[in-house]
């Protein structure tokens, strides 16, 4: 079962549709509960929004466990997991939207707003530059362009992480991965047909 | 210089944020209006098929603009945003009738991406603070319909104090004024201070309509277009006036533009989107081919 991670953070649509494109409508579920969730033998993690809010409704307790608790586990038993923009923040262990709030902290680092930009939210189609392949990006290959629609991007204390860059004023980094984990900055989901292949890789993962 | 590094990176395909290319929808009781020249399409006037054929093209997203006249008809559009957002995986903005937060949340979980709001901004911009927080500002999209006001002799110092901005066109001076209700009542409010204040409230994007030059097909209007940009700082969309390749290239390079939004152009099949880009890629405007 794939579960596509409900925390009341955006519009899920497109982002079901494109699953069940692939994997078929009924192995996916939409869910914010834990029980399900550690079920998943798939985690897709998407969301828009404030990084603050979002904490507060993961940390929510529904029979005596939360989402964050679940979706912690979820990444320590190491099955794919892909977090999408709010989503792919969230992996990290704190943001400057966020205050004091902790994220699941599964990669090292934070997430801080775009500095000495002209415009900000960085919003539309934009490059990504892959600085090793995986299997996400298989058949989608370098250079490939992706909707971005964002004000704040990850800072990985790990460099290893970072797979892929683009670049708004500075080069940031947008997709990143450790182990089963991912994350990516723009949504895949938006990216017409490119954006669909990789949730396609995705689903494909072992 | 700049053209020259611009150029430069188009050519070596580095990375650079894409101007967009955001074909627009007027929708009526669910059903695109304006006739539209499509002989490919079996039903034409169904916004999804038009959707779908237009992300095949290259559209960098889509607006749909709802002009049912009936608030009691919100379902209808409600049913084809949902429609549209199982099938076409581009962003999608709605706009038309937005009045209240409970708006943007129906077309948000019904999967529009963004929502745009006009008149309802301008008689309650505490609705743009509001919904920016609840949603995020990069779903609040304020959509501005502005027009020429040309100011003469002691118009032009009476225009200065009340902190209008003025453009020189053509030895003549202008402002901008906000129009509201589908551009049939003025306001009074300088376009500009508006997009500063609209920006400062929290939206995440102005989709700027000219009244002068819409319909028109003659041009955006540059001067308007570039003012907003060089103003706020969110990326601005041109609306209004689109009828040649040349006016969306104008829009881009001194309108300094982030998006062009385009109807008939396209609907008429005149250009492709491919074409449009195809052409503004000829000229180092960075587009998503």
């Amino acid at each position: 079962m794939i579960v596509v991670v409900d925390y009341n953070a955006g519009n899920l649509r497109s982002i079901v549709k494109a699953v069940e494109i692939y994997a078929g409508r009924e192995n996916v579920k939409i869910s914010n509960n834990p029980e399900e969730v550690l079920s998943g033998d798939k985690i897709v993690f998407p969301g828009v929004g404030n990084f603050k809010s979002a904490v507060l409704n993961l940390s929510k307790e529904y029979k005596g466990m939360s989402l964050r608790e679940a979706l912690v586990e979820c990444i320590e038993s190491n099955i794919p997991f892909l977090g999408i923009c709010l989503g792919m923040h969230l992996l990290m262990e704190s943001s400057e939207e966020g205050g004091n709030s902790k994220g699941l902290g599964v990669i090292e680092g934070k997430v801080i707003k775009f500095r000495d930009v002209e415009k900000i939210p960085h919003i539309g189609w934009n490059s990504v530059e892959l600085l090793r392949d995986i299997a996400l990006f298989e058949g989608i290959g370098d250079n490939q362009y992706f909707y971005f629609v964002h004000s704040y991007h990850v800072d990985p204390l790990d460099d290893n992480v970072v797979v892929g860059v683009s670049e708004y004023g500075y080069r940031f980094p947008c997709v990143i991965q450790r182990d089963n984990v991912y994350g990516t900055q723009f949504h895949p989901e938006k990216s017409s047909k490119i954006g669909l292949k990789l949730i396609e890789n995705f689903l494909e993962l072992i | 210089m700049l053209d020259w590094i611009i150029s430069i990176k188009v050519i070596i395909g580095d990375r650079i944020l894409t101007k967009r290319i955001i074909p627009c929808l007027d929708i009526k009781e669910g059903r695109v209006v304006k006739g539209t020249k499509f002989v490919q399409l079996k039903d034409a006037g169904d916004p999804v098929e038009l959707s779908k054929l237009y992300d095949e093209e290259g559209a960098d997203e889509l607006v749909f603009l709802d002009i049912t006249a009936s608030y009691e008809k919100r379902d209808i559009l409600i049913d084809l945003v949902e429609r549209t957002a199982e099938q076409v995986f581009i962003p999608l903005t709605v706009g038309g009738g937005v009045r209240t937060v409970e708006d943007f949340r129906k077309l948000l979980r019904a999967g529009a991406d963004k929502v745009s709001v006009n008149t309802a901004a301008v008689k309650n911009p505490g609705l743009i603070e509001e919904a920016s927080e609840i949603f995020g500002s990069q779903c609040v999209v304020v959509a501005i319909d502005a027009k020429r006001r040309y100011v003469e002799g002691e118009e032009i110092e009476a225009a200065r104090e009340r902190s209008r901005n003025l453009v020189k066109i053509e030895d003549r001076y202008c402002w901008f004024e906000v129009y509201i209700y589908g551009g049939r009542r003025g306001t009074g409010i300088d376009a500009i201070e508006w997009g500063k204040k609209v920006w400062k409230l929290g939206a995440g994007e102005i989709l700027l309509t000219s009244i002068d030059t819409d319909g028109t097909k003659g041009g955006y209007d540059i001067e308007l277009t570039r003012l907003m940009s060089e103003n706020v700082g969110i990326p601005v969309i041109a609306s209004g006036g689109c009828g040649a390749l040349a006016h969306i290239y104008q829009a881009f390079k001194y309108g300094r533009a982030d998006a062009a939004l385009m109807a008939s152009i396209l609907h008429y099949r005149e250009y492709t989107i491919r074409e449009i880009k195809e052409y503004l890629l000829n000229r180092n405007i960075p587009v998503r081919l």
